[in-house]
């Protein structure tokens, strides 16, 4: 492929892809390492790529390879298992508009990547339930479970607790 | 032929309604929709809901510098494999010229042209200031401001992006009259660790010396007898 082609890959596809990392990873640094690994690894099996419009989730399986490769080993975080969780209380309101990022990222950093990366993939907005799948190597129906049960956990985590409704405000009209 | 859709089945469906549904599916849904108050709001909740996550999710910001980076590393990859392509095509070709003429012919089919307009470019990209700020461009890189050895960056110091074992990873050059430091900076998650190949080195034109702190690792390559010449003196604060 011609440089033109592989700045053109470059272009179209770096910055979703160094999101996808961070949100990952967690780290910035870490971030640019994934996603310059992954294009590194991209330009050398661009030969078998079959389906030029296949390329992002393409890029986007590499990233994942590569960040499960290095932190295979890796404990450094207390990941929880959505299992172990429990029961998840009901927030008494949605997310508010402005979701603070910092938070979101806490929240995905303490789970663990089996249930973090179809969250990401799920809200990186061209992935549907089968490109997750694919990505994952995952039958559908074991995506759509962990997707519900990480999505509820997310919004749960990041709205405010049920008992918010208690400290003096009005419930809302109609109850 | 459509099915009817009821309210229970329109809530299951919602969370399939982006691209996982078949258009007879989607058209049913929405019919739902369009006559029931209740499962409209519904969906109009989940669809705001989900939007204000996917923006806050996306709302990452890319380092400045960072796609110029990249296209840096590729261009090397692209040349390394494009070399390795070459020289395997013509593999059998060469281990033949080579029974005839010897190693010195595969050499020379693989070794690149020298050329010093390259050569300058080359060197323009990898240091990019002079005299720059190094705790301002530390931070700028998400690199730590505080780094192991206690440099001093009031003689002329360049930074930009230097090869370490093949990868493109920031550096910090430091210039003392005839003599030259580098500094590699790079996250230990980016190389094999091991203690043994860590020690202190001196090659012929060069010493070398690691340091490990906060996941990082430190490889500074310098010119001189010690890496004194380098530090700041005894007593002198920042």
């Amino acid at each position: 492929m011609s440089s033109l082609s592989v700045r053109e890959l470059i272009d179209s596809h770096y910055q979703p892809l160094f999101r996808y990392a961070y949100r990952l990873s967690g780290s910035s640094a870490d971030a640019e390492d994934l996603t310059q690994e992954t294009f590194g690894k991209a330009i050398q099996r661009l030969a078998q790529l079959r389906q030029a419009e296949r390329v992002k989730p393409w890029l986007f399986r590499i990233l994942r390879n590569e960040y499960l490769r290095r932190v295979r080993d890796d404990r450094r975080h207390r990941l929880t298992p959505l299992e172990q969780l429990g029961e998840i209380p009901q927030p008494a309101a949605d997310p508010p508009a402005d979701i603070d990022p910092a938070t979101l990222q806490a929240v995905l950093n303490e789970l663990d990547e089996t249930f973090r990366t179809p969250l990401i993939l799920y809200y990186f907005e061209d992935f549907s339930y089968r490109d997750i799948a694919e990505q994952m190597d995952l039958p559908i129906g074991t995506v759509m479970s962990r997707l519900a049960r990480a999505k509820a956990h997310l919004r749960a985590k990041l709205s405010p607790p049920a008992d918010a409704s208690a400290n003096g405000r009005h419930p809302p009209d109609g109850f | 032929m459509g099915f009817s859709v009821d309210c229970h089945l329109s809530r299951l469906m919602l969370a399939f309604r982006r691209s996982d549904l078949t258009a007879e599916d989607a058209a049913s849904l929405d019919a739902h929709l369009g006559g029931c108050a209740a499962c409209s709001a519904a969906a109009r909740r989940e669809i705001a809901v989900d939007s204000r996550i996917a923006s806050a999710m996306t709302a990452v910001p890319v380092p400045t510098g960072f796609r110029e980076r990249l296209v840096r590393s590729a261009e090397g990859v692209q040349r390394v494999a494009w070399r390795r392509r070459v020289a395997a095509r013509a593999g059998w070709a060469a281990l033949a010229a080579a029974v005839l003429v010897g190693f010195a012919g595969y050499a020379w089919w693989t070794k690149p042209t020298l050329d010093s307009y390259a050569a300058g470019n080359e060197f323009d990209r990898q240091i990019e200031y002079a005299n720059a700020d190094v705790p301002a461009w530390l931070k700028d890189r998400g690199l730590p401001e505080q780094l192991p050895f206690d440099f001093d960056f009031r003689m002329p110091t360049f930074t930009g992006t230097g090869q370490l074992h093949g990868r493109d990873v920031p550096v910090i050059m430091l210039v003392n009259g005839p003599h030259v430091a580098r500094v590699f900076i790079a996250r230990e998650s980016a190389f094999h660790i091991q203690p043994d190949k860590l020690i202190d080195a001196q090659t012929s034109r060069c010493k070398a010396t690691i340091a490990r702190q906060g996941g990082f690792v430190y490889v500074v390559l310098y010119t001189s007898d010690t890496l004194d010449v380098f530090l700041k003196p005894p007593g002198q604060k920042a």
